[in-house]
C-alpha cells in the first residue's frame, strides 16, 4: 500500500505496513477458510451414525452344510477323513420341492466336485478351526451323508469318485445327469437321450451302486450317529467349550508377512478358500467376521481383506457397537 | 509497537503498522484456535465412530436371503403359509442330537398354530408388494411342510377344534410319524390326517388332466396362477438388496405392500428368512404417522413396540450406519493407511 503523498522517512514503516497488511490479507483468506472447514467438520459432527429407519440382523443359529469323504477322493490316505462344505445356494436347493430341470443339487454336487470347486479340509483343520468359529454353526447343526435321498450328496460324490476311478475315459464321456437318473431309477429324462447315452445309462447301470453305497455307509459309522463326524465335531465342540469368549460367527487374524493368509483358529486358509468358506455359512443371530491381532485384541483389517475377502462374499455390512437398540424407546 | 528514537513525521504508517501488525497477531491467535478446534472436533468425531461402530467387525451374508412358503388347507381352504427358519432349515438335514422339522413344526402348533402365520390368497399377493424382486425370488417353496401343516389342521379340526394337552410329539405321531416327505414308506397318518394328505395333493395338482405319479409338476401348477401376477408388479424393485419396506398401521399392524398383518405375522415373516447379502429391513413413515421431536425433526424410526414386540425377538437387532458416517469411516480409514 502506497500513499501518494508521502513525503519521506517513511521508508521503513512504509515497507513494513506494506509487508504487514499484504500478510494480513492472506491470513483473512487462510482464516476465513479454515472457519468454513471447522464448520464442515462441525456439520459432519451432527449426522446421525446410526440409521433411523434401517434395520438388519438374522434369526437362529448360524448354518453350514457339509459332507464327509474317504481322504483317497481328494488324493490323500484312505484312511483320512476330508470334510467338504457345501456352497450355500447348492445347500438351500436341498429344502426345494424337486423340480424338473430347475432343482438338482446331486449334479450341482458332483460337477462342483468334478471341476475341484469345492472346499475341502482334513477332519484335523477342522478341529483347529476352533476358538476362530462360532460352536454354534457346529452344534448339532451339521449335514452329512443321510438316507439315500435327495440331499445324499455325499454319496453321490463318492459315486461319481468311484466311477472315474473305475474307468475314467469312459466317465468323462457320461453325463453325470444320466447317473443321476440312474440313481432315482426315474425316466424323466430318459426321451431326450441320444443312442450313445442311452449305451452310457446300460453300462452305468451295470455297476453296483448298491455296494458302492454300502461300503460309504460302513465307512461313515451309520448315519445319524455315525463316529467318522464325531471324530471330528466332539474335539471341535470340546475346544470352544473350553474357551471363555468364543466367537459369534468367524474371528481371525491375519498372519504377519507379505503373504495373503488368513487364519481361522489354527487353520490357515488362502483367500480364495476363505471366500469359499463364506459362502457356506448361512449366518445366523449375532453372526459377524471380526479380526483380531494375536492376542485376541480388536484389530482394523487390511484393506486386502475387505476389498478381496470380506465385500465381495457379501459380508459388507458395518455393525455397530450398540447391542441393544435406542431408537424408538420413545 | 514503538521503535526508539522515531525523528520525523512517521505517525499515519508508524500507527498503521501498528494496528496491521496487531491485528495479524489477533489474526495468528484466531488460527491457532481455530486449528485446535478442528483437531478436536476430528478427535471427537472419531471417537464418536470409534464408539459406535466396531472397527474390526463386519455382518451379511453370502447368496441369497431365503424364505420358505407353501399351500395349505385349512377346512379345505387354501392359504399360503410362511414357515420358521428353525423348520424349514432341518429339511434334508442329519443331526447327531435330532432332525425332525415335523417336531419343530409341532411344537409350535401345539403352543398356538397361529405362530406359523397363514394368509389368504389376495392377502399373500399383498404382502409380497413390501419385498423388492430379489427377495421374493429367495421363496423356497417346500410342498412338504404344506401336506404336513394341512394333516395338523386335520387332526385339530378332528379333534373338535383344539388339541387341549398333546405334546408335540403325539401330534408328530398322528399326522403320520415322518420328517416332511421323506422315508414316505413310513407315513402312517390318522385316517383324518390321510383324507388332508390325498386332498392336499388333489388340490396342487389342480383339475387338469392326470400327471404320472410323483411328477414334478403335480406340485407346481398351484404356485403357477399364484405367481403370476406378483412378479410384474416387483419388477421396479428388480435392481434392489433383498429388502423388506414396512410401515405401520396402528398399535399391533404393520403394512407391507398392500396386507395389513398383525405383529405376530410380521414376526412369523422375519422368523423364515434366512439372510444373505445386502438384506435390510427398512421402515416407512406414512403420512398419518409423521410425528416430530422437540426440535422439529421428523422421527424416522418405528414405534418402541415394533421394536420390542417383533424385530428383537425376531434378531433383527442390528441397526446399520447412515451413508454419511460410512463415507467419513471410510475416509478416515484410507487416510490411516496412507
Amino acid at each position: 500500500m502506497k500513499i501518494a503523498k508521502a513525503t519521506g522517512g517513511g521508508d521503513f514503516y512504509e515497507s513494513f505496513s506494506d509487508l504487514i497488511f499484504g500478510t494480513l490479507i492472506i491470513f483473512l483468506v487462510v482464516v476465513l477458510s479454515l472457519i468454513i472447514q471447522v464448520q464442515k467438520t462441525v456439520q459432519g459432527m451432527s449426522i446421525d451414525v446410526v440409521s433411523p429407519n434401517r434395520f438388519t440382523g438374522s434369526t437362529g443359529d448360524p448354518m453350514f452344510t457339509f459332507f464327509l469323504l474317504p481322504g483317497d477322493s481328494y488324493g490323500l490316505d484312505p484312511e483320512e477323513t476330508v470334510v467338504v462344505f457345501l456352497p450355500l445356494e447348492v445347500a438351500a436347493k436341498v429344502k426345494l420341492t424337486p423340480q424338473a430341470y430347475t432343482t438338482d443339487v446331486e449334479l450341482d454336487v458332483t460337477e462342483l466336485y468334478r471341476d475341484d470347486k469345492l472346499l475341502w479340509m482334513t477332519t484335523d483343520q477342522f478341529v483347529q478351526m476352533a476358538g476362530g468359529l462360532t460352536p454354534q454353526a457346529t452344534l448339532p447343526n451339521y449335514e452329512t451323508c443321510p438316507a439315500l435321498g435327495l440331499n445324499n450328496e455325499g454319496f453321490f460324490v463318492y459315486a461319481y469318485y468311484q466311477l472315474t476311478k473305475i474307468d475314467p475315459q469312459r466317465a468323462k464321456q457320461l453325463n453325470i445327469g444320466m447317473m443321476r437318473d440312474f440313481m432315482w431309477g426315474t425316466d424323466w429324462y430318459s426321451d431326450a437321450l441320444s443312442a450313445q447315452d442311452q449305451r452310457d445309462l446300460d453300462w452305468l447301470r451295470t455297476m453296483d451302486f448298491g455296494q458302492t453305497y454300502n461300503y460309504y455307509d460302513e465307512w461313515l459309522g451309520g448315519l445319524n450317529d455315525g463316529r467318522v463326524p464325531r471324530k471330528m465335531i466332539d474335539p471341535f465342540n470340546n475346544a470352544s467349550n473350553s474357551m471363555l469368549d468364543p466367537p459369534t460367527g468367524f474371528r481371525i487374524t491375519i498372519p504377519q508377512g507379505t503373504e495373503k493368509k488368513v487364519m481361522v483358529g489354527q487353520t490357515s486358509f488362502e483367500p480364495d478358500a476363505f471366500r469359499m468358506l463364506l459362502q457356506a455359512i448361512a449366518p445366523g443371530k449375532d453372526f459377524v467376521v471380526e479380526c483380531v491381532d494375536d492376542a485376541g485384541k480388536p484389530l482394523p483389517p487390511p484393506r486386502w481383506v475387505e476389498d478381496e475377502l470380506l465385500f465381495p462374499a457379501g459380508y459388507d455390512a458395518r455393525v455397530l457397537k450398540q447391542a441393544e437398540l435406542q431408537a424408538g424407546d420413545d | 509497537m514503538q521503535l526508539l528514537n522515531p525523528q520525523r513525521g512517521t505517525s499515519f504508517y508508524e500507527s498503521f503498522s501498528d494496528l496491521i501488525f496487531g491485528t495479524l497477531i489477533i489474526f495468528l491467535v484466531v488460527v491457532l484456535a481455530l486449528m485446535v478446534r478442528l483437531k478436536v472436533a476430528q478427535d471427537n468425531r472419531d471417537d464418536d465412530l470409534d464408539q459406535e461402530i466396531a472397527m474390526n467387525q463386519y455382518a451379511g451374508g453370502a447368496s441369497q436371503t431365503d424364505w420358505a412358503m407353501s399351500f395349505v388347507l385349512i377346512q379345505g381352504e387354501p392359504r399360503l403359509a410362511i414357515y420358521p427358519r428353525d423348520a424349514w432349515s432341518k429339511i434334508g438335514v442329519v443331526r447327531f442330537e435330532e432332525s425332525n422339522p415335523v417336531l419343530s413344526l409341532a411344537e409350535l402348533f401345539v403352543k398356538d398354530p397361529a405362530l406359523i402365520p397363514t394368509f389368504d390368497i389376495e392377502a399373500f399377493r399383498g404382502l409380497t408388494n413390501g419385498m423388492s424382486f430379489r427377495l421374493w425370488k429367495g421363496a423356497v417353496i417346500i410342498t412338504g411342510l404344506g401336506d404336513i401343516l394341512t394333516r395338523m389342521y386335520a387332526v385339530q379340526e378332528a379333534e373338535g377344534g383344539a388339541l387341549n394337552g398333546w405334546s408335540a410329539q403325539r401330534l408328530v405321531e398322528a399326522v403320520g410319524g415322518i420328517d416332511a416327505g421323506t422315508h414316505v414308506e413310513n407315513d402312517r397318518p390318522t385316517p383324518a390326517a390321510a383324507q388332508a394328505r390325498d386332498d392336499y395333493y388333489a388340490f396342487l395338482a389342480g383339475p387338469n388332466e392326470a400327471l404320472p405319479n410323483g411328477h414334478p409338476d403335480q406340485f407346481f401348477r398351484q404356485y403357477d396362477q399364484l405367481t403370476e401376477p406378483i412378479e410384474p408388479a416387483l419388477e421396479p424393485t428388480k435392481n434392489l438388496p433383498p429388502r423388506i419396506l414396512f410401515s405401520v398401521e396402528g398399535e399391533g399392524r404393520v403394512r407391507l405392500g398392500r396386507a395389513v398383518l398383525t405383529a405376530a405375522q410380521f414376526r412369523g415373516l422375519l422368523d423364515s428368512l434366512s439372510v444373505g447379502k445386502g438384506f435390510v429391513l427398512e421402515y416407512e413413515v406414512l403420512e398419518q404417522n409423521k410425528q416430530y421431536d422437540d426440535n422439529g425433526n421428523e422421527v424416522l424410526h418405528p414405534p418402541s413396540w415394533v421394536i420390542k414386540e417383533v424385530l428383537l425377538p425376531a434378531g433383527f437387532d442390528r441397526r446399520l450406519p447412515t451413508a454419511e458416517a460410512l463415507e467419513y469411516l471410510d475416509r478416515q480409514r484410507a487416510k490411516e493407511r496412507e
